[in-house]
């Protein structure tokens, strides 16, 4: 008898399986191993000039596994199929591919295949890769890099692999990229996830999809319970089956022919360029089990980050800095009190380059070691305005190497660092303490990325990034020019906002400001300094003023009774930073900026104007952006004032043309010459 | 100057507390702050021998760091391997006034791999960053490296790097009485003192009140000026591979005992080669096709694993893979140098387009990199592995011109690898420029690069036409042009070159100031900036390139232009290079002819002004601009109309 029940029950539960992988299996449109000749032959990837390499197809598929042992596993599969059209597409054989861990769990690989097919005398020869060639680097508390080259490349090669990840960290379903910095033919990404997890998407960028459907599938596992039964004449296992049904969101994208992406100056981080489909785990809820939340909404948000205790929890925490507290309560007003303890925080706590929103353990211990990340040093800047009466409030912000957020998107995840909005007499100031440079209401660069998330127990809101701050500079110039064409006399230059923030990180870079005037001494070659003077480098809330007394020995040139000289030596636009003839991503300049230079020169006794360049003016569409430059003569006395103005910061590829027209102009007519002529 | 330093030791005492002076940055001497971005208040390196095969090298520092330039000083790091391991560890950071901030042992530390850039590596670092915003701040470190291998003796350099400044340092060997220890020292300023302890010799040097070195422009390596020790170990055992240093050749007998055995290759290749070689009428013919072939069938990919990554990968496995690391393609490349009878050396070298030359009377560890190299009757042909597009024999600036170690069984020795003159290193250029009468152009430009001014342009040849745009737009330096057309041509020669032809649209070249135009002469190679200038030069002058640069352009002037003003030639002589502009005109042909050579050369600081005067001279003989000016009758135009607001 058992000898005949045996084989049905494992039978039996064989089929259950296999029915179930079946069900919910997708497979890549190609399989693994099988090679066209066609495509080993091809020479040019017709769509594109050859960038090297040409992802022929990108296939992924998400799901969520049941295992009887362990329950539910998060599983990704992936096969790329990629053709290797030139010595440079080689690196797209070397493969890396990141595994989170945290404390005892990791993901892992679990299958691995892949080939190399080379055309050989008109014959296919194909190397195999397995799991046995994965080379793991532990590369931190967090990550481990699994790697693998494929044998063999050469150009025409096509390589192929397809491998599985397993994870146990339901928050990290994959996201799809869709486009690479090499073409790709055919992408395709289907997610199968059970009713018990819901996901937000979001899709980043844009890409014609020729597929993104959404259906629901009705799905069931099948719990095999086993049962030892021990009888007198013998022992044997039983089965008790139970079926749970359930239903299966499926996800499913395609693309079709997408160029590659590539850099372009001036262009806002490329990674917000690539198009890309993610998922950010909302809820988990399994039968007979509490539902877990995630995120949903910005009020769930909102109320989340408050009650977090690395995040709501520490804007109460003040006691560490007492001392100070008590010093500022003696200033009565509300913005001097904002500076004292935006200042004070920064010239205690170094940034440790750390992006976050949260407290890595506690300000008390961050402030003990007087370091810490954006969300150690800005949480605790906003703890202690608040602290001291202000009304400070934390801004989750996502810095522009992270992307663009999406305000129809509620998710934590969207965000990677946290500023501080304070509010003086219904005027909000945005403060971030980890750049000691910054005054009040001056971000980095990096924040400066479209809206901030005000987390506040009154109901968040949006606050706009955009910086009111331009990158301002006056300069004035006064030059005495002899009859050899030397120039004497002195400059002085006033910089404003950005352009104050960025000459003191330069004198900073430089060491000295002994250091800073040397570079410029060989920057204008001829430009001789004699004496020079810096003021409120240290003053963050004033302007920079500085004054050099000068020679330029070879800026005019004297030849017979002619002497001539380009008037604009000094922040001269020379060189038109926009060549190519059209673009495709926008050009971000992130902040405004105006330059104003005001000359005046004293030409030498005994010498007259020849010519002197017309006076111009000429403007951006929509005022964007302006150009003035005015010359006039007044006896000895040549003045000339010129202003660029760029108001408009982002420039779309419809409004590329006229920009790089407007900076050629600006190009020729810093370029134009004064000609004296000595009088008869 | 002793009232304030009293004054400051009242408020030092008043203000510290149970601050201890030793580790407050206050008190350091002036001397020792000028151009200093950090001090080095005191360290200790003892490298003791312990067995054959083993060794220990502990060190105590304590750095104080005075701006933020110097915080990388006060960063703790150690990389370690299999070989090197590390031991104790414990740390203290301290505020101005010496007060205890920090108290740090192992588990401060992090842990993780190290990434060196290479795809495989089995290095890994511990390291910790303070990070304080009060300076002067000083850190202190006790930690241990324990080798299980005597391989790796140190290079003690007394100030790692430029702007920080030394109080005093000692270093230490410590070995066995019988074990033949070795070193070399440079620019010390108190020699070696050898003691005796048990069975046991020391070795201490001792440095002390070594000011900052501020980095001046086109000065020599830091490790030239510093005082130096370099050690080298005699016997050595590395996973049971015995080895001696003491010479060049026991070193390179090691290597080449590392490597036996590994040259075996499969039938097929074998008879590939044996094909080739039959095929060939001279052993510089098949030795290039096999090089050719070597490239066709491997890549390069960076691996650091192996016996302290000094094991090449066996040839078969690289005939079976097709990639490999320098190590694995150079050895891979002699397995198929040998299957055609042709003898050929595992050669080591230090690589880099810009690092010192190694100690070629020192043996001890000083290399980063193989190639190969083929010694025939008449000359070597040398072979660098890890490139597919490197023309057979060429070394550029990466290997080329320096000492390196030939691994031979008749015995290994130094060799130097070959030196292009300037005339090799070359950028040859001829330019026609056709002016219209508003002062726009368009230009036929030809330059052919060789030598290392091709490794320039290398990399651009194998890209694709929309990167190559993109590269010229970016690469010259004209004001404002626009790409008509162009072309690469690449001749990989012995001494490679590459001819580029360029057709440009100029816009507003000349620009217009009245009836007259302002034509810049020099089309696109201007030195527009000096070196900076330091008042009081101290170091020597390298000037590491030596090349020769030639600009013909031709400009044709339009009826309605004719020429008003001509600038001089210039000539300038110096021994740093000459230069000489110059330009002959007809009524509507414009000739200008720039032509620098710059020497290769170590010159003493005295020279320094001279130098920045022949800079000086080219940087205004490049704005060279012809005046021409309409002829009675032309018609001005305006250009600006279309914008004006």
């Amino acid at each position: 008898m058992k000898d005949t029940i045996m084989p049905i029950l494992f039978f039996a539960l064989f089929f259950l399986l296999i029915t179930e992988q079946q069900m919910y299996a997708q497979n890549s449109p190609l399989k693994l191993g099988k090679i066209d000749m066609d495509i080993l032959k091809m020479e040019h990837y017709p769509e594109d000039t050859s960038e090297g390499a040409v992802i022929l197809s990108d296939f992924g598929f998400s799901q969520l596994k049941y295992y009887e042992q362990d329950g539910f596993k998060l599983e990704f599969q992936r096969h790329v199929r990629i053709k290797i059209l030139k010595k440079k597409g080689y690196e797209w054989a070397d493969i890396q591919i990141p595994l989170y861990k945290s404390q005892s769990k990791e993901e892992r690989i679990i299958t691995l295949k892949g080939y190399t097919y080379n055309l050989v005398g008109g014959k296919v020869e194909k190397y195999k890769i397995s799991k046995k060639d994965v080379m793991t680097e532990e590369r931190n508390q967090y990550w481990n890099i699994d790697k693998f080259t494929m044998p063999n490349v050469k150009e025409g090669s096509v390589i192929e692999y397809q491998y599985t990840i397993q994870s146990e960290f339901f928050f990290n379903l994959n996201d799809w990229q869709f486009q690479y910095t090499i073409p790709v033919q055919r992408t395709e990404y289907w997610v199968k996830i059970p009713e018990y997890l819901i996901y937000n998407k979001n899709m980043r960028g844009y890409v014609p999809l020729t597929v993104n459907d959404q259906t629901t599938e009705l799905s069931s596992i099948t719990y095999a319970n086993r049962q030892r039964v021990s009888t007198v004449y013998e022992t044997h296992t039983t089965f008790e089956y139970e079926n749970i049904d359930y239903h299966t969101y499926v996800y499913h994208y395609v693309a079709e022919n997408l160029p590659a992406i590539q850099e372009e100056p001036y262009m806002p981080d490329i990674d917000n360029y690539f198009p890309k489909m993610e998922f950010e785990l909302s809820f988990v809820q399994f039968p007979n089990s509490t539902r877990k939340d995630y995120t949903k909404t910005w009020d769930g948000i909102n109320d989340l980050l408050l009650l977090s205790s690395d995040f709501g929890n520490q804007l109460n925490r003040k006691n560490y800095a007492n001392e100070m507290l008590g010093e500022v309560q003696a200033i009565t007003d509300p913005l001097e009190r904002t500076i004292a303890i935006y200042e004070f925080v920064k010239k205690r706590m170094k940034w440790n380059g750390v992006r976050s929103i949260f407290v890595t353990s506690s300000l008390r211990d961050a402030f003990q070691e007087g370091s810490g990340s954006s969300g150690d040093l800005n949480i605790m800047l906003t703890a202690l305005l608040r602290a001291a009466d202000l009304d400070a409030k934390p801004v989750l912000v996502s810095t522009r190497d992270h992307g663009f957020i999406l305000p129809t998107r509620p998710s934590i995840s969207q965000f990677n660092y946290v500023i501080c909005l304070v509010n003086v007499d219904g005027k909000n100031y945005l403060l971030d303490a980890t750049d000691p440079f910054c005054p009040v209401n001056l971000l980095p660069s990096r924040c400066l990325n479209y809206k901030g998330r005000v987390i506040d127990p009154d109901g968040g809101d949006w606050v706009s990034l955009t910086p009111k701050t331009s990158d301002k500079k006056i300069i004035s110039i006064s030059l005495e020019i002899d009859e050899e064409g030397s120039m004497t006399g002195n400059i002085s230059i006033n910089r404003y906002g950005y352009a104050a923030y960025n000459f003191r990180k330069k004198i900073k870079k430089e060491g000295s400001q002994e250091d800073y005037v040397n570079r410029l001494e060989s920057d204008y070659p001829g430009l001789h300094v004699s004496s020079f003077g810096f003021e409120n480098l240290d003053n963050l809330y004033s302007l920079v003023k500085t004054e050099y007394d000068i020679t330029i020995e070879d800026n005019a040139e004297v030849m017979g009774d002619l002497i001539y000289f380009s008037p604009i030596f000094f922040n001269r636009i020379d060189d038109n930073p926009f060549k190519l003839e059209e673009r495709e991503y926008p050009v971000d300049f992130i902040y405004p900026s105006e330059t104003t230079i005001s000359f005046t020169f004293n030409i030498p006794e005994g010498y007259a104007v020849e010519t002197l360049p017309e006076s111009t003016a000429f403007k951006l569409p929509e005022n964007g952006g302006l150009f003035m430059y005015n010359i006039s003569q007044l006896g000895n006395t040549i003045s000339i004032a010129s202003k660029i103005k760029l108001r408009q910061t982002w420039f779309n590829k419809e409004a590329y043309p006229h920009l790089k027209e407007f900076m050629s102009l600006v190009v020729a007519k810093h370029a134009e010459q004064i000609v004296l002529k000595k009088k008869p | 100057m002793k009232k304030p330093l009293t004054f400051l030791l009242f408020i030092l005492i008043a203000q510290a507390g149970l601050g201890q002076l030793e580790y407050s940055g206050l008190l350091i001497a002036d001397e020792l702050k000028a151009d200093a971005n950090a001090v080095i208040l005191s360290k200790e390196v003892d490298f003791k021998v312990r067995s054959d095969k083993s060794a220990i090298k502990r060190t105590k520092e304590i750095i104080t760091i005075l701006n933020p330039k110097g915080d990388k000083f006060a960063t703790f790091l150690i990389v370690y391997d299999n070989f090197r391991k590390p031991g104790c560890f414990r740390g203290t950071i301290y505020d101005s006034w010496g007060n205890r901030i920090k108290k740090l042992d192992k588990d401060d530390l992090k842990d993780e791999s190290y990434n060196s850039g290479s795809l495989y590596e089995d290095n890994r670092m511990i390291y910790y960053e303070p990070l304080i915003t009060k300076y002067p701040y000083t850190v202190s470190y006790e930690y241990e490296v324990v080798y299980n291998s005597l391989l790796f003796f140190p290079i003690w350099q007394a100030q790692p790097s430029y702007n920080i400044s030394v109080k005093k340092s000692v270093f230490k060997v410590i070995a066995p009485e019988d074990y033949s220890f070795r070193y070399k020292e440079l620019n010390v300023n108190e020699p070696v003192q050898i003691s005796s302890s048990k069975s046991d010799k020391i070795y201490t040097w001792y440095e002390h009140d070594l000011p900052a070195i501020k980095k001046e422009p086109l000065g020599p390596y830091i490790s030239e000026i510093t005082p130096t020790v370099y050690t080298g170990p005699g016997t050595f055992i590395i996973s049971g591979m015995k080895g001696n240093m003491e010479s060049w050749e026991g070193f390179g007998s090691w290597i080449q005992q590392l490597n036996e055995g590994r040259t075996g290759l499969s039938e097929s290749t074998i008879s590939d080669i044996r094909k080739i070689a039959d095929g060939s009428t001279s052993p510089a013919e098949s030795i290039k096709k096999i090089y050719e072939y070597m490239q066709s069938r491997t890549r390069y990919v960076s691996v650091q694993l192996g016996i302290g990554g000094w094991q090449a990968e066996k040839a078969s496995v690289v005939d079976e893979v097709g990639y490999g690391d320098c190590k694995a393609l150079s050895n891979y490349m002699m397995s198929l140098l040998k299957a055609a009878n042709i003898r050929s050396c595992y050669t080591l070298v230090k690589a880099g387009d810009d690092v010192s030359d190694i100690q070629a009377d020192f043996p001890c560890l000083q290399f980063n990199h193989v190639i190969v190299s083929v010694p025939l009757q008449e000359d070597t042909i040398w072979l660098e592995c890890t490139s597919q597009d490197n023309p057979c024999g060429y070394l550029g600036d990466f290997t080329g011109d320096r000492y390196v170690l030939t691994v031979d069984m008749d015995g290994s020795k130094i060799a130097r690898t070959p030196a292009l003159s300037k005339h090799d290193n070359t950028q040859i250029r001829i330019a026609e420029v056709e002016l219209n009468d508003l002062g726009e152009g368009v230009a036929k430009v030809t330059t052919e690069y060789s030598g290392w001014q091709y490794d320039h342009i290398q990399n651009i040849l194998s890209e694709s036409r929309e990167e190559q745009k993109k590269w010229i737009y970016g690469d010259k330096d004209i004001p404002g042009f626009e790409i008509k057309n162009f072309s690469f041509e690449d001749n990989k020669a012995q001494i490679p070159s590459a001819k580029e032809t360029l057709n440009l649209a100029l816009i507003n070249y000349a620009s217009r100031s009245g009836k007259r135009y302002f034509l810049p002469l020099n089309l696109m190679n201007k030195l527009e900036r000096l070196p900076k200038n330091t008042k009081e030069r101290k170091q020597d002058i390298v000037l590491r390139y030596a090349f020769v640069d030639i600009d013909t352009i031709y400009y044709y002037l339009p009826p309605s232009l004719e020429i008003e003003y001509q600038p001089e030639d210039v000539t300038a002589n110096s021994e740093f290079g000459t230069y000489h502009s110059s330009v002959n005109s007809s009524e509507d042909t414009i000739r200008y002819i720039r032509h620098l050579e710059i020497n290769k050369g170590r010159y003493t600081p005295d020279k320094y002004p001279q130098l920045l005067e022949f800079y000086t001279t080219i940087v205004k003989a490049d704005k060279a601009k012809m005046v021409l000016i309409e002829s009675d009758g032309a018609i001005g135009t305006e250009g600006l109309e279309g914008l004006r607001d």
